[in-house]
């Protein structure tokens, strides 16, 4: 029933995707179907990870894992049944994965990562990792990072979790850091020492470095399409600098509005983080959590692979545990 | 049995706690969309006993972008049904019954339906449907997982009778911005301003004669900011009749670059010569047909031209220019023009109605308001908008993704778990304590609060909230909804069965409209009328409310309240029959006494502006307000709400 479909360079099928235009933007959007991906192990992680990307669009998925199904897969992986159990997990998940979305080609591989050659792993954009040990994270990283490929890692036992991303060595480029609308006020008056009133009741939107542009200001015509860094006074005002040498004097009129700045980020190596891990916990707890938390996460890698029973015990009893394990 | 040994993984959370099992317990989901899918697939996966899916929609190709238990086969089937057979496929032994229908009015879904669950869960994306399920799940003492999404933000709130405010405890902000006459009209300084009118143009044209919610879109010499004006009476007075009147007086053929020219050239030099306006603003500049088609040039002002990212844009994403735009306009009236004399004939022989209704999926009517909108912003001065964001703006579109509902459906699913755990304290601790380890969570792309997911601690149930703090059980009364008459509930049943003299009926689903006011000699008309022209739907709650002076103390009234339930049954043929449910509930009915107040007139809080009587039903198209006040600043209802920062409102 699924035939391959092709969308044009063009156009996004807004059919399909227009609720999920409006909240990734479509420049977001096209940058997506460009993306081939490769998600390593089809356990309840990998196959959620793959349902949100073939939902989302891009332009290819390949599910690779070795494993076959066992009876601890059907509480997390839901493309897999009692039917699948000794038969290999991806390609038990390959024809449900295909039908969720038309525009993405799924592919399904049972090779293990150390049987794949480099170039193997070329021809992808993105390559997350699942359920694997610190040695093939470490490895598959700096090849990611030497090729440009966007490196994600991601792990759940029980009910914790983690997550580790790396966009590569090159410095990244961000466009747009909140993808809002730009915002936009009616001037009400400009002092000769740049202090800006705004038009109206309502509350001015700028910040402490945002960049105005303006624009129609009568009176102040130099000023017209000239870019400012502004300091914010209070609601109704903000501050350009002085504008004395500009020369003109403010009649009437005049819009400002936001300029977008781009910035740039650095991302760390595994190899640089994991002895130092900056760790941002999602639910914003304290440090001590986060000391213990890394320590946890260290003391895991170490080991050589956990069945779930530890885990799944260890989180009730982890305090004890690791003043025990850790400490000594 | 066998499924035990796949469920060891799951179980281990309830070692040490006592309580229900998934296993054991019950659910009753409230939506199947984009939350619902999500949501059932955890249930599942956690083997709850049964399941119950409750959804009206059928499903839609933009749904299946995140609801992921559907395909494109399935497009134009239920989503209760669909969605259960796919969570069949996915666990064959669970127990999961769809249900196809409106929460709010099916009769099916009564305080007996509800009363099957251990646990109720909302994946709703509308406020009356919330506020509906909160009542029914107050009166059963049911607990339930209010849950929500919008872009990257979502929510699993948890609600306990008597223990946790409930959906209303707090006035949530409404659900449409509501603008004021004059800025919609004289002075708009936003987009939004240009498409909220650019709508009512629509309506002007091509909508209802009839609705009085129909708001003109001439220029207003009301505007109080106008007043002292002494050219007003210099001006040729065709700006005092409405557009739609006008379009019928002036025009023998329909000529749309004369209504061009009406709205965007004749329209704005009168609104130019109400000089008080424009003394501190930028003063609009009308566009003239012939020389606006001229005008190739984009304009600077669109909001697309920021981004440098060097990827070219898509088609209904573009700002395009003024002469585009008046083409637009011309084309999409010469379209809905046609349209509306065919919708006309048509309505000679058939039920339908004589006007169009706008609808965000259709282009003409997208064409028509984004054109409209960007003429006018260009006359103001405003930042145009693309179609793309008109249509989101215009249609009030929420937008959605996968993995937001995703997570939220996981959160939701542990809210539910630690429900069932702390069931048997429930009994004997009725209040916050037996619960308060228990939390709201919070979704939220907003850094600065400290992380992606916050739990905010519960918060006691509000006081003065009628929803929950009334807690008495309501009488229940079955009536054919469609044969019984306002007369004969107030003659039959309220005075007659419950003996109160003359009380005020008022409509408890949070519009505050009154049925019946014992001050207004209520008209013939209106008293002969069915209940089900009266928009009560199954489970409405109505409050019956009378002073009266007390026999042994003439300082005192006497206080009654009565809360009556109306429950619809077809099964009823004959118009002035009625059954009442659990009769011994009007035993308990709790009577209070009230000081009286010598030479104070205690109507007080009647808040004429706050009633609204029954012909005026609100209308889903944004209503300005009476009140000449301008647009409200967008923080102001934020220092207003309570704490919980992450509170989200409107949700799919």
């Amino acid at each position: 029933m699924t035939t391959e479909m092709r969308s044009t360079d063009e156009d996004i099928d807004d059919q399909l995707y227009n609720r999920q235009r409006y909240v990734l933007g479509d420049d977001a959007m096209k940058r997506l179907r460009k993306h081939h991906v490769l998600i390593v192990h089809a356990g309840g992680l990998g196959i959620e990870i793959a349902k949100n990307i073939v939902l989302a669009g891009v332009q290819s998925v390949t599910l690779q894992d070795t494993i076959n199904t066992s009876m601890l897969d059907l509480a997390t992986q839901y493309y897999l049944s009692e039917e699948d159990i000794g038969k290999n997990r991806a390609q038990c998940s390959l024809e449900k994965l295909r039908a969720l979305n038309d525009y993405v080609k799924v592919n399904v591989s049972i090779q293990s990562l150390s049987d794949c050659s480099n170039e193997y792993f070329k021809q992808f954009t993105c390559i997350v990792l699942t359920e694997c040990n610190l040695d093939e994270m470490k490895k598959m990283n700096e090849l990611c990072r030497i090729n440009n490929i966007i490196f994600i890692m991601g792990d759940v036992y029980g009910v914790f979790s983690r997550c580790f991303v790396d966009c590569g060595q090159d410095p990244f480029t961000v466009y747009d850091k909140d993808g809002e609308q730009l915002k936009e006020v009616f001037i009400n008056h400009v002092s000769p020492e740049g202090i800006v009133t705004v038009a109206g009741d309502e509350r001015h939107p700028f910040q402490d470095g945002d960049i105005v542009l303006f624009r129609e200001l009568v009176g102040l015509e130099h000023l017209n399409q000239c870019e400012r860094k502004i300091k914010d006074i209070n609601i109704h005002q903000f501050s350009i600098g002085d504008i004395s040498s500009l020369g003109g004097e403010y009649k009437r009129g005049g819009i400002a509005r936001e300029v977008k700045q781009q910035s740039t980020m650095d991302f760390k190596s595994l190899n640089e983080q994991i002895h130092d891990p900056k760790i941002l916990t999602t639910d914003g707890s304290d440090y001590w959590t986060k000391t213990i938390t890394g320590e946890f996460w260290s003391w895991l890698d170490r080991a050589d692979r956990f069945t779930d029973y530890v885990i799944a015990f260890s989180i009730y009893s982890y305090n004890a545990f690791c003043s025990e394990n850790l400490l000594s | 049995m066998f499924a035990s040994s796949s469920t060891s993984e799951n179980s281990n959370l309830s070692i040490n706690s006592i309580g229900k099992l998934p296993e054991e317990s019950s659910v009753l989901v409230v939506g199947a969309g984009g939350i619902g899918c999500e949501l059932l697939k955890s249930l599942a996966l956690c083997r709850f006993g049964s399941i119950g899916v409750i959804d009206l929609d059928t499903i839609e190709v933009s749904n299946l972008n995140r609801q992921f238990l559907f395909r494109r086969e399935h497009v134009g089937q239920p989503k209760a049904s669909v969605a259960c057979d796919s969570i069949r496929r996915i666990c064959p032994s669970i127990h999961i019954e769809p249900f196809h229908g409106d929460v709010l009015t099916d009769p099916r879904f009564d305080m007996s339906f509800y009363k099957q669950y251990d646990l109720v869960i909302n994946a709703l994306d509308n406020v009356q449907a919330r506020q509906h399920v909160n009542r029914m799940c107050l009166l059963c003492s049911k607990p339930l997982i209010d849950s929500g999404s919008t872009g990257y933000n979502g929510q699993a709130t948890l609600i306990f009778k008597g223990r946790t405010q409930c959906y209303d405890c707090i006035e949530k902000p409404k659900q449409q911005r509501t603008y004021a006459v004059c800025t919609i009209r004289n002075t708009p300084s936003q987009p939004i301003h240009c498409i909220v009118w650019a709508k009512f143009l629509y309506n002007q044209l091509f909508g209802d004669n009839e609705d009085p919610n129909n708001e003109d879109v001439t220029p207003d010499s009301d505007d109080p900011e106008n007043a002292n004006n002494e050219l007003e009476n210099k001006t040729n007075g065709h700006h005092r009749v409405s557009t739609r009147d006008w379009i019928h007086k002036e025009m023998e053929e329909f000529d749309p670059k004369r209504i061009f020219n009406k709205l965007f050239f004749d329209d704005i030099i009168y609104l130019t010569s109400m000089k008080n306006l424009w003394e501190k603003r930028r003063q609009p500049i009308p566009i003239e047909y012939g020389k606006a088609c001229l005008v190739k040039e984009k304009n600077q002002n669109g909001q697309g031209d920021h981004d440098e990212s060097t990827m070219p844009k898509i088609t209904d994403q573009r700002i395009q220019s003024i002469s585009d735009y008046v083409q637009m306009f011309i084309d999409s009236v010469n379209d809905l023009k046609q349209r509306s004399d065919k919708q006309r004939e048509i309505a000679l022989t058939t039920k339908e109605p004589t006007f169009l209704v706008w609808d965000k999926n259709d282009d003409a009517d997208l064409r028509f308001v984004t054109a409209s909108a960007n003429l006018r912003a260009h006359i103001f001065g405003i930042n145009l908008t693309s179609k793309f964001d008109v249509k989101s703006m215009a249609g009030n579109i929420i937008p959605a993704v996968a993995t937001t509902n995703a997570i939220v459906a996981g959160i939701t699913v542990l809210q539910a778990r630690k429900i069932l755990a702390t069931l048997p304290r429930l009994s004997h601790d009725h209040t916050l304590t037996s619960i308060n380890h228990l939390t709201n969570v919070f979704i939220s792309t907003d850094r600065k609060t400290g992380g992606i997911i916050q739990s905010i601690p519960l918060e006691e149930p509000n006081q003065s909230c009628i929803q929950c703090s009334d807690l008495e059980q309501p009488v229940r009364v079955r009536i054919n909804m469609s044969l019984f008459t306002v007369s004969a509930l107030y003659e039959r049943v309220i005075r007659n069965h419950l003996k109160m003299n003359k009380p005020d009926v008022i409509i408890a689903d949070g519009s505050g409209r009154i049925l019946i006011s014992a001050d207004d000699d209520e008209d013939e008309q209106m008293m002969l009328k069915t209940l089900d022209q009266f928009k009560l739907m199954n489970g409405t709650i109505l409050l019956c409310e009378e002073d009266y002076a007390d026999d042994t103390n003439a300082a005192l009234t006497q206080n009654m309240k009565i809360k009556l339930m109306l429950e619809h049954t077809d099964t009823i043929k004959d118009i002035d029959d009625y059954i009442i449910v659990d009769g011994h509930v009007i035993g308990e009915i709790k009577q209070s006494l009230k000081r009286k107040l010598p030479d104070v007139d205690n109507d007080d809080d009647d808040d004429d502006d706050n009633i609204q009587h029954l012909d005026d039903y609100q209308n889903e198209i944004n209503i300005v307000k009476k009140t000449k006040r301008l647009s409200t600043t967008p923080n102001e209802h934020n220092t207003n709400t309570n704490n919980n920062s992450g509170a989200i409102h409107m949700l799919r």
